[in-house]
């Protein structure tokens, strides 16, 4: 199994979003996005989708507020959740794993959390 | 309010739909993340209440009755309600207009507007001002190539969406209107019919993708003035037979008479009533009026407000008293 990059989990067989679990399959059959970062993992899919549809028109409606180009990803005035860890999403896609019986796929997220967490111990030592 | 052929164009209703970019959309939300959310938003749009143009009752769906969630639906006409799935959804209420924020059904916050007669810009500026005090200082699911961020995802964009209920027997009887509906497709316009009884049909515009919310309404706007004189050419070049005319006297005759009346019946008889106000020959009540009562004489309304009564009766007595003074 193989990584595109520290923020996806990625294999052969499926791209998987590690906030919501939206496997690659839901996206181009089903045309559905599970959150707002799928649109990032997904992004080349989605485009493509999109151009077939519509074309190369560019967005032309509203932009929220002036705000949003200072409101961190994750936070809000009501709303806070801190920032997701590479071992956080790890952690997310062990549970779907788990839920979902792919105990070989657990098995390699669990060793790679436990590498996470002595790197950080080793980092912490020096 | 508009008075641009309201004898035919019933009322406009507009929605935004926005979501949070820090939350799974609905369909993926786990029940605990809804709860969470519906609390959050919840408690934040009540912090921001001093700030919205009106003030707004907040009920949590699942502790709606059924005979108070159907009458909040028929009355703010909100669609796309699965009955069984009602939990962790919030409805925010007008106490005195006809627009709502809806928390968690479909996307995570939906606001819409009902206006009477073609006022989409009406309905449209009311519920934009809504949304610039509500999800402005949100972290919205929000792309600058693409838009506002749906699950569907050839939906994003400007997350609006628009329609006008029109009453059009005259198109509807000459065949024309199934002609129009084709033609109209190519343009991204939809017009379905509500119901099996009186003539009712929604004309939306489901092209949301390429334009901003302005365009979209123009178009539409443009669209339903034009279905409107298409309808007032038909109803008064092919449609007003004696036989028609009869009907209609008819149809006063059976509203201010009848001992029962069942909601389809009804639907029946005013759409011929309608007809003979707007071409001078019903007097004593007008269009607007109507349109009004017709609020109270849904099923959902009486079954609200006369918790035993026997609804065809209790509606028919109502009918009674409204057509008092019509005449022909």
């Amino acid at each position: 199994m193989k990584y595109k990059n520290e923020n996806t989990y990625y294999n052969d067989n499926n791209r998987i979003c590690p906030f919501c679990g939206t496997v690659k399959n839901e996206i181009t059959e089903n045309k559905k996005a599970g959150c707002a970062f799928c649109y990032e993992i997904f992004a080349e899919e989605i485009e493509l989708m999109r151009k077939q549809k519509y074309g190369d028109f560019p967005y032309k409606g509203k932009v929220p507020g002036a705000m949003q180009a200072l409101v961190p990803v994750y936070k809000t005035s009501a709303i806070t959740i801190s920032s997701l860890s590479l071992k956080e999403a790890k952690k997310r896609l062990l549970d779907i794993a788990v839920r979902e019986e792919r105990y070989e796929d657990a098995a390699v997220l669990r060793d790679e959390i436990r590498e996470l967490e002595n790197r950080r111990r080793a980092e912490n030592n020096e | 309010m508009s008075d641009f052929y309201n004898d035919i164009i019933i009322d406009s209703s507009v929605s935004l739909r926005r979501n949070l970019k820090n939350y799974p959309f609905c369909e993926k939300m786990t029940p605990a993340q809804k709860n969470e959310l519906l609390s959050n938003l919840m408690q934040y749009i009540k912090n921001k209440a001093h700030l919205l143009p009106c003030k707004f009752n907040y009920n949590e769906a699942v502790f709606l009755s059924e005979r108070e969630f159907n009458f909040l639906k028929d009355y703010l006409k909100l669609e796309n309600f699965n009955k069984t799935e009602l939990s962790s959804i919030g409805i925010f209420k007008a106490e005195s207009d006809k627009i709502s924020v809806v928390i968690n059904n479909n996307e995570h916050i939906g606001i819409s507007a009902l206006s009477f007669g073609l006022s989409l810009n009406e309905a449209y500026s009311k519920i934009k001002y809504i949304d610039n005090v509500i999800c402005d200082e949100l972290p919205l699911a929000f792309n600058n190539k693409i838009g506002y961020l749906f699950s569907e995802i050839l939906e994003n964009g400007t997350g609006i969406d628009a329609y006008c209920t029109m009453h059009l027997p005259a198109l509807e009887h000459t065949s024309e209107l199934k002609r129009y509906s084709e033609s109209m497709k190519n343009f991204g316009i939809k017009i379905e019919k509500t119901g099996e009884f009186g003539s009712i049909y929604k004309v939306r515009n489901v092209l949301k993708g390429l334009v901003d919310e302005n365009e979209y309404l123009e178009n539409l706007t443009a669209v339903v003035r034009n279905l409107a004189y298409e309808e007032k050419a038909a109803r008064e070049t092919m449609f007003i037979t004696d036989e028609i005319k009869k009907s209609i006297v008819l149809a006063v005759e059976v509203l201010k008479n009848s001992m029962e009346l069942n909601y389809d019946m009804l639907l029946q008889m005013i759409s011929l009533v309608k007809i003979g106000i707007s071409e001078g020959f019903i007097f004593g009540i007008n269009i607007g009026e109507i349109e009004k009562y017709m609020d109270i004489l849904r099923d959902s309304s009486i079954e609200y407000s006369y918790e035993d009564e026997n609804k065809d009766r209790r509606r028919a007595k109502l009918i009674k008293s409204i057509f008092e003074k019509v005449y022909y």
